[in-house]
């Protein structure tokens, strides 16, 4: 047996044993197995290689910090919540455009801050009661915020699993709206209808509204949605007009559109939100610094290359059916992007990276609701008042299969989809 | 011009966040939190003395 595979074992069972066995936070255990990892590699305590690596995702840390701050001062002037009574009041006399809406409503914060957590914890916690009154179950409820979550986290124009795996392969983020976009939007619209179908009979509006935070448009007026409209601006306008707004990146949009928050709505200490968002974002930030971490030591011990050289000795059916298994698996997206995203990127070379890329996002996006963590699943049994969170796993089941199929059908079609797109 | 303007504004995004979290490793009760917060901090503050 191969010394990098002898390594590249023992670092997943000790990850295993640190998040199972010791309850470790994901990051965590990404450290204690890089560190031991980088010991058996012969590199004894390698402080630097694992400092060097806790940079590899720092933007992504500052995109993700200021991104939860602007979706707590959003929340709080109660924008959020006035969109949610719109989307319901409009649409509850067509229940399958309703469910679409929502679906795209809970998307929102994740598209913008590409954390998936962040849908679940925001626009996902303002659907939830409107879903209950509507007599859905509540593990199908669950399972219908943490899928869309997913999708949110994967849809432009923030998609930090292909940021992961850009950094590895030295691939800019350019060019990803148009493959994200049509794959995720297509799965959030079939996951709406399936869900109605399946669960949304009769919608008593009254039942529902009483549930949901009052509007507050006729309160504060247009510039309720100041904050929201400025960061679309920003975010929209370098690539539109660059002459005229310049990209200032996207952790200061975000700041910009938190404090335009001020005076747009419902009053709010933004010292406090800044520290709740920080919190809430805390088990994504962890995992980035160990994924940068273990990427590191792997790089460093011969393990990542290892991977590479393996995954293209594999015959095209197994590695399809291995990466469909294999990236969920790593009960992150983060994770999995890095440890086997970025190999993969190279075994596909000469399809179009930018949609393998998109695929295995996607792909990889679905870690997120997977067990050891399942970080999705726990906070969407949290939001429904569920104890079982396998529970909400189990019911998102048909749904985890179709993304699954539609990620290896991309990588399997990336030349046609590239020349449709 | 722009650029070491921005620059600077990002040093100061980070000392924003990097005070929140160091604020946080003190009223966190959680060790593994606390250990979280402190391996999040180290680049942000190696970041803002311009040491890496």
């Amino acid at each position: 047996m191969e010394l990098e595979l002898i390594i590249l074992f023992i670092m997943l069972l000790i990850f295993a044993l640190s998040v199972f066995l010791f309850k470790l936070p994901s990051g965590i255990a990404l450290g204690v197995s890089a560190t031991i990892g980088a010991i058996l590699g012969g590199h004894y305590f390698p402080i630097r290689h694992l400092i060097e690596g806790s940079f590899g995702y720092l933007d992504a840390i500052l995109i993700i910090a200021t991104a939860m701050i602007f979706m707590k001062v959003v929340e709080a002037t109660g924008a959020l919540g006035t969109i949610n009574y719109w989307i319901i009041k409009h649409f509850y006399k067509v229940p399958i455009l309703l469910i679409i809406f929502m679906s795209f409503f809970i998307m929102l914060p994740g598209m913008l801050t590409g954390l998936s957590s962040a849908c679940i914890l925001t626009t996902g916690a303002l659907v939830a009661p409107a879903l209950l009154a509507m007599n859905v179950p509540r593990t199908v409820v669950g399972a219908f915020i943490a899928i869309t979550a997913v999708y949110g986290m994967i849809a432009p124009p923030i998609n930090i699993p292909i940021m992961i795996i850009g950094g590895g392969v030295d691939m800019p983020y350019i060019g990803f709206e148009k493959p994200l976009m049509l794959s995720t939007f297509t799965l959030a619209i079939i996951t709406s209808i399936y869900f109605r179908i399946g669960y949304v009979k009769k919608i008593n509006l009254q039942d529902v509204l009483s549930q949901i935070s009052e509007p507050l448009y006729n309160k504060h007026g247009i510039k309720l949605f100041f904050p929201i409209i400025i960061v679309i601006i920003l975010m929209v306008g370098p690539r539109v007009i660059p002459e005229y707004i310049p990209d200032i990146g996207a952790p200061l949009i975000f700041l910009i559109g938190a404090l335009a928050g001020f005076g747009s709505g419902e009053k709010f200490n933004f010292f406090k939100l800044s520290r709740t968002g920080i919190i809430d974002a805390l088990p994504i930030m962890i995992i980035l610094i160990g994924v940068g971490m273990f990427v590191q030591i792997m790089t460093l011990t011969g393990v990542r290359g290892f991977i590479a050289t393996s995954a293209l000795k594999l015959s095209p059916a197994l590695l399809y059916v291995g990466i469909a298994i294999l990236m969920p698996l790593f009960g992150s997206a983060y994770a999995a992007s890095s440890v086997l995203g970025v190999p993969l990127v190279y075994v596909f070379l000469g399809k179009n990276e930018i949609i393998v890329a998109s695929a295995l996002s996607l792909i990889a996006g679905i870690g997120d609701l997977m067990p050891p963590p399942m970080l999705l699943c726990v906070f969407a049994a949290q939001i429904v008042k569920e104890q079982n969170h396998f529970l909400i796993l189990r019911k998102s089941i048909p749904m985890i299969i179709l993304t699954l199929i539609i990620g290896i059908l991309m990588i399997i079609f990336a030349r046609e989809i590239n020349q449709l797109i | 011009m722009m650029i070491t303007i921005l620059y600077f504004v990002y040093i100061l995004i980070a000392v924003y966040i990097g005070i929140i979290i160091l604020i946080e490793v003190f009223n966190q009760k959680n060790w593994k939190n606390q250990l979280s917060l402190i391996l999040i901090l180290i680049p942000l503050i190696l970041r803002i003395f311009q040491i890496k």
